[in-house]
């Protein structure tokens, strides 16, 4: 006769057995067997005798002698133990991971990481995961064996990137109505965790955002009723829409790392350290006890008040400058490749910190991340920063020694005179013409002293091979000073505007200026060069004055004398030529009409532009094709334009790399779906960095201050969104955190789709205006939801569209999909300095499901919505909102940006493929505009239309006779990022990464041609 | 200014010239050399130059010297600032395509290459705009050469020569003894020029390297494809471009950069992200390229079979690649995926994947190659045929087609076992920067170190640090030398005793 006894430990409903048996004792008359069994997550103590005599047992026929009751007592306890444990349990250390293999800590479910194995040094134990290589794989798994009435998923995880799908760990399927199994995932900000046992997945979603970088931990449960997810050991969310058991695919991944199912796979860039699954739903002190116990070890999450950013400041060293919000002792650890391997200390407890990397190698990548003292128990540690030094564009310095020249009395009045031409005209970077250098002197104290790029010219071929010489040996010639012979100063083979500084070598203290004006001021730099040419020693202000005016002739330029204590020095500085446009912010101006108001000396040809410099940043600088991100921004001879996590100023005439911001908080993209991060006045640049704007000196690339979003309660959890620069006010926006696109990764980061993720609209929560010098808040307007890609500023208005449905501003998230956005729109227009309502009215356009523009233009207001294989411009009165006219027309396609092209205003004509209206009356003035060719969208000058075209590549269509021409094999970014500004057509590469195509990768600046004759 | 390390005095390896050369050399060396030659072990090889990039002008990376390894460190020679390259580095991944370690197309000058001819070391510098002569015994400077723009490929020596190009848009020739100008060319004539990155170059600069064959200097002028390009051949004593076999050919959308190789019939030109061109070399004519868009790349070799080989262009894939072309007809018959260098032989053909060097037999894997690529072409035309017959005419001819394929399929399935049974030796080596052979050796570049490997075996015999990941090598007259993109050049000899 066999019986058998149960002594449950948690749930009981399990189906097939398949446990080993775990002790057998064999007695003289009877045997008995204590298994455990694991029964699709749960434990099972059973107790089996099989007697030999009928009087055996208890309860339903079990009986034990005193020893097994012993033994009975001790196991049961080791069994509610072991009931605790997890099915599976991975934990991505080194002491668990062979090779590939990730040791199933509970079991035999081991793990294979597909991709590169890269484990994090941090001690805590974690493997980094790159978004696009790496996962880990459970192969060889039985779904009938599966958790089913009642599961627990916990997870230890860090991320760099939301994803709309994003998986920690999961098994199911999510394939149209097809929808079953587990996932503990999350979105763009939140962690989430879903189940199906309806047949239907329900995504629970955390109430707070997650912050990237930072460590959590995250444990959903289902007992068969409720849905629970807890992070950091606090519910977060409930749900009771699933009921009854778990429902599997017949085939599913067990996947970590991924959000993983036959349809997609979607790859998690960041660290895990653990993950477990259990069978049975763990209770909130479970939960809470989970955490307590490892979140010492991974450190409290970094609390900066701006985060870090890196300045290149010679060719192997950079400067890392950050600041905490309480004082603090730090320490940056660095590393080349993966390793973190080297430690500088910041002496002192303080808030700002900046610390200096030296030794770094050429073209070598690294990474550093920043520890507070960590011997105090507020111990944190940022996320580790990567720092590639092969976008390292600093200048090499000169080495005293071995010195040039022999120190004599020639050498001492180049550097006396070299010393007073610096400090006349602060000009330290881009490129310095020395005319008559003579030996090289001048230009070798010039270099000592800056970060100039020095170009000498003499027509005496014997001074120059002695001057190369004896700047070869002073390891300078080439790197930072070349010298040409030329025949004459008045003939120089060089492109003009190219020179920040001129300076002669040969003094005019006898009243002798170099060369031509006319032959030799065209070549300054028009915005910032200054020429410097002196000393004149004897000269009086009259003489001086007598001896330019001959000098400068019909030349048009402005100068004035400066007094130094070795004479008198002339500063020159040309004029700006009529027509000069600048492209300021994301549309060209604050009006968005793409339109820099560049004349470009009346060119509409390419063919009729040169290279006038050509070279860095290249493929490597970007993110590929930069998708859809800002515009780059020109102004006052400076350009400025963005990488990944990166940004460069360069010299709009030279192309010179006048300094370099290093930022990983920086990105954003899907510009059609926001708002720029970014704008320029002549002096300064704004930059929105999480919850501030930065502001950044043009000419040295100084961080000069940071201001917050206007609102004190919001600034934990809104960043700030839109910004512009008009008039003496600084203009912002606040939007929720988590909402801007940073993601680039795989075809949904393109943000080329009609619908669906990647078409949700960024919104704020309030505009307002500070003093850009103190940040004094001036006004703050809260209504509605801002839809980010209509603020616009013109003619003293703030103008917007405003979307006031209660559902749509109880949303958590300022990335917003909501067919709601649509309903209960207002056009607003604010008093660009009081932010005053000057009027409202009610909006009802087509829903702008791909892109929803706002232009704004002398006395009238567009609105470009785009939808269902339409475009729909709306023009409104700027001065009372009033409706004008409105025109629809088809998209040119789908795909490839042809359905969200950004609309453009030149004169009194709107342009949005492929048609072109009269501003005044919307009269369809044409419908063959030049036609766009791949993903790209338009800019113009006063002439022209500059596009991707023509062969997909960058093309310009002239308005006023229709025809197209390009450069061949010049890619621009898959947005905006060839505009027209300073005189000139500014290309710097966004187009790298395409790996399709033959794409020139490089950054060029396009002038008026002169070398047709060689062509 | 180069600084040099301590020479190592005590290396006397002693030499021949090539006998290439000796007509040009005085009597009192032949004698020294006649001497040197009887002093020589009797298994070692003849010393020879390397009188041009990569050893010839198919590009080969070949030279019949052995150097008997170990090698001794003779002397460094040291730019005071690393290479500047023409470009920038290859986008960091394609996220789009979810590729990551793009290779760069046109890294054609990432280290000072040397060429080397008799005693005298010569190199083109992208950072003083000059050609260097050392010493080779001692790595002393003999005589430098400004130019107004850089140097980025090595000269050609060429009967007492040197001929080289610059970004001021000038083919040169100079006396190789003194460094004097004996001629130079610019083909766009006066131009305002351009600034790039520090410098001011030409719109047309030279960066094809001069190429000399037949008494005919060959060189291209180029830079971005929606201007003229210029592929000139000239008298390489004078630089006249009149006469029988020169020109100065205008071409439309090219990119010429990379150093031009030649066969008897033909110029090829690699172009950076472009793919290459192969040109009549009697005319300048442009006959087609290798490949499609997106398979540049700079690295080319023409084998003494005509086969072209080239990388590393990036087709939609990380880590690069070479592909294999006739070197006539430009069909294309075979891909090493991820390759970075090959040197072909006769016999064998060595490639370098970065992660491994391997060996095997050239004829047999190249003719199986070649059937291989074959079939895919007929099996690509029958599917092709398949998919424009109509619905009707399918089910009539589509099977017949079907039955087409069969054979093809059946065929193409045997023919990777066959390729890989062609494979001498396998081994891992870290060295993907560059590869040569030299007698019985193969000499790999790595990063901070060069190696040396038997050509029989793959056993590694030898390797030494160096400063820099080391893409340039070179072995003449009892020396190897290294050009590292730190800027450095090393030159290493014989061991004592060895």
């Amino acid at each position: 006769m066999t019986v058998s006894g149960f002594i449950v430990v948690g749930p009981t409903s399990c189906s097939r057995p398949r446990r080993k048996v775990l002790a057998l004792r064999r007695s003289h008359n009877r045997r008995s067997a204590l298994s455990l069994r694991f029964l699709g997550g749960c434990l099972i103590l059973q107790v089996v005798q099989i007697l030999n005599r009928p009087d055996a047992g208890i309860g339903p026929g079990l009986t034990l002698v005193r020893g097994q009751w012993l033994g009975l007592v001790i196991f049961v306890a080791a069994v509610c133990q072991a009931a605790a444990q997890p099915l599976a349990r991975w934990t991505f250390d080194a002491e668990h991971i062979e090779g590939t293999k990730v040791v199933d800590r509970a079991g035999g479910l081991h793990g294979v990481i597909q991709g590169p194995v890269r484990l994090s040094k941090d001690p805590f134990g974690a493997l980094n995961l790159d978004g696009s290589e790496n996962s880990v794989d459970v192969p060889n798994i039985q779904l009938a064996d599966f958790p089913r009435n009642q599961i627990s998923v916990e997870a230890w995880v860090s991320l760099d990137s939301g994803l709309a799908w994003g998986g920690i760990v999961g098994c199911f399927q999510d394939n149209g109505d097809f929808e079953k199994g587990w996932l503990l995932g999350y979105d763009e900000s939140h962690f989430r965790f879903a189940v199906s046992a309806t047949g239907r997945l329900t995504y629970l979603a955390a109430a707070s955002t997650f912050q990237k970088g930072q460590w959590y931990y995250v444990v959903g449960t289902y007992d068969g009723q409720t849905m629970k997810l807890y992070v950091d050991g606090k519910l977060e969310g409930t749900a009771t829409d699933q009921h009854g058991d778990i429902v599997y695919p017949p085939k599913a991944f067990l996947t970590i790392g991924a959000y993983r199912d036959d349809d997609e796979f979607f790859r998690l860039q960041g660290r895990i350290h653990e993950v477990a699954v259990y069978g049975r739903a763990l209770d909130p002190k479970e939960v809470e006890s989970g955490f307590s116990a490892k979140k010492m070890q991974t450190s409290l999450p970094f609390a900066f008040r701006v985060p870090p950013h890196a300045r290149f400041v010679t060719p192997d060293s950079a400067v890392v400058t950050w600041e905490t919000d309480v004082p603090s002792e730090c320490s940056i650890e660095f590393g080349a490749g993966e390793k973190l391997d080297q430690q500088i200390r910041d002496a002192g407890s303080k808030t700002s910190h900046q610390i200096t990397l030296r030794g770094l190698q050429p073209r070598a990548r690294y990474q550093y991340r920043i520890r507070t003292d960590s011997s105090k128990e507020t111990n944190s540690v940022s996320e580790a920063f990567e720092l590639d030094n092969g976008v390292n564009y600093s200048v090499a310095r000169v080495a005293q020694s071995p010195p040039a020249y022999v120190d004599d009395a020639r050498s001492r009045r180049c550097s006396q005179v070299a010393e007073q031409i610096l400090s006349a005209t602060g000009v330290m970077r881009g490129y310095c013409l020395v005319l008559d250098c003579n030996e090289g002197q001048l230009a070798y104290e010039l270099a000592k002293r800056s970060e100039l790029t020095i170009v000498g010219v003499d027509t005496d071929p014997n001074q120059i091979a002695r001057a190369r010489a004896a700047l070869r040996k002073a390891g300078v010639y080439g790197s930072r000073i070349t010298l040409h012979q030329v025949d004459s100063l008045d003939a120089l083979p060089f492109p003009g505007s190219f020179a920040n500084l001129i300076v002669a070598d040969d003094p005019p203290a006898g009243g002798e200026l170099p060369g031509t004006a006319a032959k030799l001021i065209p070549l300054l730099q028009p915005a910032t060069g200054v020429a410097c040419l002196g000393p004149w020693r004897s000269a009086t202000q009259p003489d001086v004055k007598t001896r330019m005016a001959q000098w400068l002739g019909e030349v048009k330029a402005s100068w004035e004398l400066v007094k130094s204590d070795a004479g008198g020095w002339v500063r020159l500085k040309r004029e700006l030529p009529p027509g000069t446009g600048s492209w300021t912010h994301q549309y060209g101006e604050p009006g968005n009409t793409a339109n820099s108001g560049e004349g470009l000396q009346g060119i509409a040809r390419t063919d009729r532009l040169e290279v006038q410099w050509l070279g860095r940043p290249g493929g490597d600088f970007g993110i590929d094709r930069n998708p859809r991100m800002p515009a780059p921004l020109a102004v006052n001879g400076r350009l400025f334009h963005q990488g990944l996590n990166r940004f460069v100023a360069l010299d709009s005439y030279n192309g010179a790399v006048l300094w370099s911001m290093e930022i990983p908080a920086l990105r954003r993209v899907n510009m059609p779906r926001d708002a720029g991060n970014w704008c320029a006045d002549p002096e300064d640049l704004y930059i929105a960095v999480k919850d501030r704007c930065w502001v950044i000196a043009a000419a040295t690339g100084v961080l000069l201050r940071t201001f917050q979003v206007a609102e004190p309660a919001w600034r934990g959890s809104h960043d700030w969104g839109y910004v512009a620069r008009v008039g003496d006010l600084l203009y912002g926006s606040s939007v929720k955190q988590g909402a801007v696109y940073t993601d680039f990764w795989g075809t949904e980061s393109w943000y080329d789709k009609t619908s669906g993720p990647g078409t949700e609209k960024i919104c704020s929560d309030d505009l307002f205006a500070l003093t850009p010098e103190r940040g004094e808040l001036k006004w703050r307007h809260r209504g509605g939801v801002v839809i980010n890609s209509t603020i616009a500023i013109a003619g003293g208005k703030v103008l917007f569209v405003e979307c006031r449905n209660p559902d749509v501003a109880a949303l958590t998230t300022g990335r917003i999909g909501s067919a709601k956005l649509w309903e209960n729109q207002f056009l607003v227009a604010l008093d660009a300095r009081t932010g005053s309502k000057l009027w409202e009215q009610p909006l009802d356009t087509a829903d702008g499901i791909v892109v929803f523009y706002l232009l704004a233009a002398a006395d009238k207001v567009f609105i470009a919505s785009s939808a269902a294989g339409k475009y729909t411009l709306y023009a409104y009165s700027a001065g009372d909102g009033k409706s004008l006219w409105q025109a629809t027309h088809d998209w040119p396609n789908d795909n490839h940006g042809g359905h969200m092209q950004h609309p453009v205003i030149v004169a009194d004509r709107i342009y949005l493929e492929p048609c072109g209206y009269e501003t005044g009356t919307g009269k369809l003035v044409t419908k063959d505009m030049g036609r766009h060719a791949g993903c790209a969208t338009y800019a113009a000058t006063l002439n022209a239309l500059i596009y991707r075209g023509e062969g997909a590549r960058v093309a310009m269509w002239d308005i006023e006779n229709g025809g197209v021409t390009s450069w061949y094999n010049l890619r621009p970014s898959c947005w905006l990022s060839t505009v027209p500004a300073n005189g000139m057509v500014l290309s710097p590469e966004g187009g790298g990464g395409c790996s399709c195509g033959n794409w020139l990768e490089t950054s060029i600046g396009f002038a008026p041609g002169r070398n047709t004759a060689a062509k | 200014m180069m600084n040099l390390s301590a020479p190592d005095t005590t290396a006397t390896e002693p030499k021949m010239c090539c006998g290439l050369f000796w007509s040009a050399r005085t009597r009192r060396s032949a004698l020294l050399v006649f001497i040197a030659l009887l002093c020589l072990p009797a298994a070692r090889t003849a010393a020879t130059d390397w009188p041009t990039y990569r050893a010839d002008n198919r590009r080969s990376g070949i030279t019949t010297e052995s150097l008997q390894v170990p090698l001794s460190p003779a002397w460094t020679c040291a730019s005071p600032a690393p290479p500047q390259m023409a470009w920038s580095g290859p986008a960091k991944w394609d996220s789009y395509a979810n590729i990551r370690r793009l290779e760069s197309m046109r890294n054609f000058d990432p280290a000072f290459f040397v060429i080397s001819v008799g005693d005298s070391v010569y190199f083109g510098s992208s950072v003083d705009d000059a050609v260097h002569c050392l010493d080779a015994k001692t790595g002393a400077e003999k005589w430098v050469f400004h130019t107004d723009g850089p140097v980025r490929l090595p000269p050609s020596w060429h009967q007492g020569k040197i001929y080289f190009g610059s970004d001021d848009g000038n083919a040169y020739c100079l006396d190789a003894s003194q460094g004097a100008l004996v001629w130079k060319k610019k083909p766009s004539g006066q131009e305002t020029l351009l600034l790039s990155d520090g410098k001011l170059i030409s719109h047309w600069p030279c960066r094809t390297g001069v190429l000399v064959q037949d008494d005919i200097a060959y060189f291209g002028a180029s830079l971005v494809p929606w201007e003229p390009s210029y592929l000139c051949a000239v008298d390489a004593r004078t630089g006249a471009e009149e006469g029988p076999g020169r020109y100065r050919a205008k071409l439309e959308h090219f990119t010429m950069q990379g150093a031009m190789l030649a066969t008897q019939a033909r110029l090829y030109l690699p172009q950076g992200r472009q793919q290459p061109e192969m040109f009549e070399r009697a005319t300048g004519r442009a006959i087609g390229g290798f490949g499609g868009s997106g398979q540049g790349g700079v690295f080319a070799v023409v084998s003494r079979t005509d086969e072209f080989m080239h990388g590393s262009g990036q087709n939609h894939g990380a880590d690069g690649e070479v592909r294999g072309f006739d070197a006539n007809s430009r069909d294309y018959f075979v891909t090493f995926p991820k390759a970075k260098r090959i040197v072909v032989t006769d016999a064998a053909a060595y490639l370098n994947t970065g992660a491994e060097l391997s060996s095997f037999a050239r004829a047999r894997y190249l003719e199986i190659a070649k059937r291989q690529a074959q079939l895919q072409n007929q099996m690509k035309t029958i599917k092709e045929q398949l998919k424009k017959l109509g619905e009707k005419a399918k089910e009539a001819a589509g099977e017949t087609l079907k039955e087409d394929i069969k054979p093809i399929e059946a065929e193409l399935e045997t023919l990777p076992p066959k390729m890989s049974a062609c494979y001498l030796w396998r081994t891992a080596a870290d060295c993907p920067h560059d590869l040569i052979l030299a007698g019985e050796t193969l000499f790999a570049g790595g990063d901070d170190q060069v190696t040396a490997f038997d050509t029989a075996t793959g056993k590694l015999l030898w390797s030494a640090p160096v400063m820099g990941r080391a893409h340039g090598l070179a072995v003449a007259n009892g020396c190897l030398f290294v050009s590292t993109d730190r800027g450095t050049i090393h030159c290493f000899r014989v061991a004592a005793g060895g």
